[in-house]
């Protein structure tokens, strides 16, 4: 019997979708027939993903990149934002996450609020482990890779707690993001900024108040 | 003490030298000199040494006007200090002198004066002895004043006064009795002084141990005997008198009364012979005293005498007269003279030490006030000078501020291209490698014709991939904005200053200057010197065009500004703070500065700065 599954693939770069495509092309069972569309952009999935929804023939399976261009008006700014809209759209599809981010701060949050079926970093990823991860996806969900795995781990054996905002302040700081403006991108103020800081220092017993130290301690715990 | 010593060899050397007049005087010139060695302060020893001249004066020579004026210096003094004691002896001095010189009210005065300030001491022995002498002073005073009861009271004080003293004063009393009685002879009660005379006659010593006053009491009694016509003792007495008189020196100065007695006796019984013998004797002593005794002489040779003999002598007498008077008129002059011009010398004194009071004052007021003024004004100074290095550090604080600035945004920007190029290489380049990696590696698994191709497709795509990474890396290794900050920061100064001074500018620079290899102390000179520059083109050269130019040779940046101002002449013009401040600066980083100048072409300064 012939199981025909629909896919919809999100991401701006052609040759990914490409190569997408040729490793699933290849690597299918014989009973598999796919059906796959591509969206290069926020827009055109959001399309992609009202039309299936229309047509009551919801995908199976989605591809999402994370870092995507934002939607013209603006409401999609990430892969993230358009996950979250496909489990509110299309609660039954599996959702695989692909990334080129093996940030920790982007695995929690990811994990935390779209909870994927699949979840990949595309730069330890092979072809095997495409195919070996949508089979995984269909049958017997989820499918995390290697580092997304180990992050997890990590996470959990560690007895740090640390909320959301510190953990976006730590993700800011690594990304070369300077205190002074780190009140604008949280909606905190300076002073509330230089207090959480601090507050990390202790959590990460830091003892000089270079950034570049709490931040290596971070990685370290895996936080970052 | 040292008085004292003083004091006892200046008595000493009185009685040595008592009646040798000349080397009395050169006495008195060493005790003038040491009164002028004595130190200032020591002004009781003064005042005792001018004593002792005064009454060494008196003593001894006929000098009268001298001792007053020795005794005037000691009363100021003693005054001053108030030796009651040592004022009244020198008061004394100065009655007996004014005694002697007829000036019996002057003397009585006097007298009192001292009087009653023995009154207010002690009585001790030396106080009563001088209250004796004076009390006999003034007897003689009133009985030259022929006030006789006066006189009487007077003397029988100082009577009763040495009476009382212990010791031998004998002598002393003797005087007093034989006054006492001339007094009473004058007042012509002869028995009161008959008994005074005899009781002094009595005393049969006298005649061995003071002759000389023997004499004269004797005399003095039988002239008492002759005036009171009891002429039987006469003119035995007389005659004893004399001889006794003569024994001792001959036609000596005593024997003049007694002469002038005899001839006045012989006289009065009509012995005209013997009469004028005398007389001429008592005259001729007499000329050589020229006083009041020769006076005498004369008016009784005139009335011995008859005729022309007889108006000869009592012209002379009364021209002597007035000439005496005369005398006696200058000398009371002299004193008060004296007295005056002490008092004027001391007023000088003591306006000269007013003023020179007055001058320390000033002097002291004058440097203090000096020294103040120069502690403000290097107080100023110095403020001054902390002022300018402030003003100084503050200009710099401002340009270092100014190019930290320049180095933020120059921050920024690179951290802007990097992230442009962080995200081409992640956005473009790396998808794309990913995508071909994954197409190869599934791929991979085929050998079929198609799959060959297929990957021959993504092997191009590689090239194209390394193509762009090769792009990426170009842009980085060139660095857009690497050096450019201090020449913008320049260029924006020159600009301002250019608009500001209407000034209009060239500002060439070479690219290969590398300004990050420069020092911020040295791009910070630079900075001022071009500002100081470009502030002196405007305010002194007058000038309309500016070129400034940096440039690189041999590793050293030479920075020229050309200018078409008036010039100046560059020897002569005494370097003001703008071109000093400048020679400074460029000092302090180790550069050399030439400045060249034509009168009306223009200025160039070039300066050569090192780069490090």
């Amino acid at each position: 019997m012939n199981q025909k599954i629909k896919i919809l693939m999100i991401d701006d770069h052609p040759m990914i979708i490409e190569g997408y495509q040729n490793t699933l092309l290849f690597t299918k069972k014989e009973t598999q027939q796919l059906e796959i569309d591509i969206a290069n952009n926020c827009d055109e999935a959001i399309a992609f993903m009202d039309k299936s929804v229309e047509k009551e023939n919801p995908y199976h399976v989605l591809f999402v990149d994370i870092s995507l261009p934002p939607s013209a008006d603006g409401l999609m700014t990430s892969g993230e934002d358009l996950a979250a809209y496909a489990r509110k759209v299309l609660p039954n599809s599996k959702i695989i996450i692909l990334t080129m981010f093996n940030e920790s701060f982007r695995i929690h949050n990811i994990i935390k609020t779209i909870d994927p079926e699949g979840f990949l970093i595309k730069s330890d990823l092979t072809s095997s482990e495409l195919a070996s991860a949508f089979q995984a996806v269909l049958n017997n969900p989820p499918f995390y890779s290697g580092t997304v795995n180990s992050f997890i781990r990590k996470a959990i054996t560690s007895d740090i707690v640390i909320d959301e905002k510190n953990r976006k302040i730590l993700h800011l700081l690594s990304q070369g993001v300077k205190t002074k403006n780190l009140a604008s991108h949280l909606d905190l103020s300076l002073s509330a900024v230089e207090k959480r800081k601090k507050q990390l220092r202790e959590i990460f017993e830091v003892q000089d108040g270079q950034d570049e130290t709490l931040i290596n301690a971070a990685k370290n715990k895996g936080f970052v | 003490m040292k008085f004292n010593f003083f004091y006892i060899i200046v008595i000493v050397f009185f009685n040595y030298s008592f009646g040798q007049q000349s080397e009395d005087l050169e006495k008195i010139d060493s005790l003038k000199q040491l009164v002028a060695n004595i130190k200032l302060q020591d002004s009781s020893s003064i005042a005792e040494t001018h004593y002792a001249i005064a009454e060494y004066y008196r003593k001894t020579t006929p000098l009268t006007d001298s001792a007053f004026y020795y005794y005037h210096k000691a009363e100021k003094i003693f005054k001053q200090l108030k030796a009651k004691y040592q004022l009244a002896l020198t008061l004394y001095g100065v009655a007996v002198i004014q005694k002697n010189e007829k000036d019996f009210i002057g003397s009585e005065v006097t007298s009192i004066e001292a009087l009653s300030l023995l009154e207010s001491l002690n009585g001790t022995d030396d106080v009563l002895i001088r209250k004796a002498f004076i009390y006999n002073n003034l007897g003689i005073v009133f009985k030259e004043l022929e006030q006789y009861d006066e006189s009487i009271k007077y003397h029988e004080k100082a009577l009763k006064l040495k009476e009382k003293l212990k010791g031998d004063n004998k002598e002393s009393i003797d005087i007093s009795k034989n006054n006492l009685a001339n007094t009473y002879k004058n007042a012509e009660q002869f028995d009161l002084a008959i008994d005074y005379y005899i009781q002094i006659l009595e005393n049969k010593e006298l005649i061995n141990q003071n002759p000389g006053f023997y004499a004269l009491v004797l005399d003095n009694y039988a002239h008492t005997l002759y005036l009171s016509k009891r002429h039987s003792q006469l003119p035995e007495l007389y005659l004893k008198a004399l001889k006794i008189s003569d024994s001792i020196k001959y036609k000596g100065y005593n024997s003049i009364i007694i002469n002038q007695h005899l001839a006045e006796y012989y006289n009065d019984k009509g012995n005209k012979e013997l009469a004028r013998y005398y007389a001429y004797i008592a005259k001729d002593i007499s000329e050589k005293y020229h006083n009041d005794d020769l006076l005498k002489s004369l008016l009784l040779l005139s009335k011995i005498e008859e005729g022309e003999v007889a108006a000869k002598h009592l012209k002379s007498y009364i021209s002597l007269n007035d000439s005496l008077q005369k005398n006696e008129r200058s000398i009371r002059n002299k004193f008060a003279r004296i007295r005056f011009e002490t008092n004027q010398i001391e007023r000088e004194n003591i306006q000269i030490a007013k003023e020179r009071l007055w001058l320390l004052v000033i002097s002291v007021i004058i440097i203090i006030a000096s020294f103040l003024l120069y502690l403000v004004i290097r107080q100023r100074n110095k403020n001054k000078e902390l002022q300018f290095i402030q003003e100084q550090q503050a200009a710099n604080e401002e340009i270092y501020n100014l190019m930290l600035s320049q180095n933020e945004k120059i921050e920024e920007a690179r951290a802007l291209e990097k992230k442009r190029i962080s995200e081409e290489l992640h956005d473009g380049v790396l998808g794309r490698l990913f995508g071909t990696r994954l197409s190869l590696d599934s791929l991979n698994m085929s050998t079929s014709d198609e799959a060959i191709r297929t990957r021959n497709q993504y092997i191009n795509e590689l090239k194209t991939i390394e193509e762009d990474i090769r792009k990426v890396s170009h842009e980085l290794n060139t660095d857009f904005v690497s050096g450019s900050g201090f020449i913008d920061i320049i260029e924006t100064l020159v600009e301002t200053q250019a608009t500001v001074y209407n000034l209009v500018y060239h500002l060439e620079h070479d690219g290969i200057i590398n300004w990050d290899e420069v020092s911020n102390k040295n791009k910070i000179h630079i900075y001022r010197i071009i500002q100081e520059s470009l502030h002196n083109i405007y305010k002194h050269a007058g000038a309309t065009k500016v070129d400034i130019s940096f440039k690189l040779k041999n590793n050293v940046i030479w920075l020229t500004l050309i200018d078409d101002g008036v010039g100046f002449d560059v020897n002569k013009t005494k370097s003001g703070i703008g071109l000093k401040n400048m020679n400074s600066r460029i000092k302090e980083i180790n550069g050399i500065m030439d400045i060249t100048s034509r009168k009306s072409i223009g200025t160039t300064v070039t300066m050569q700065v090192p780069i490090t």
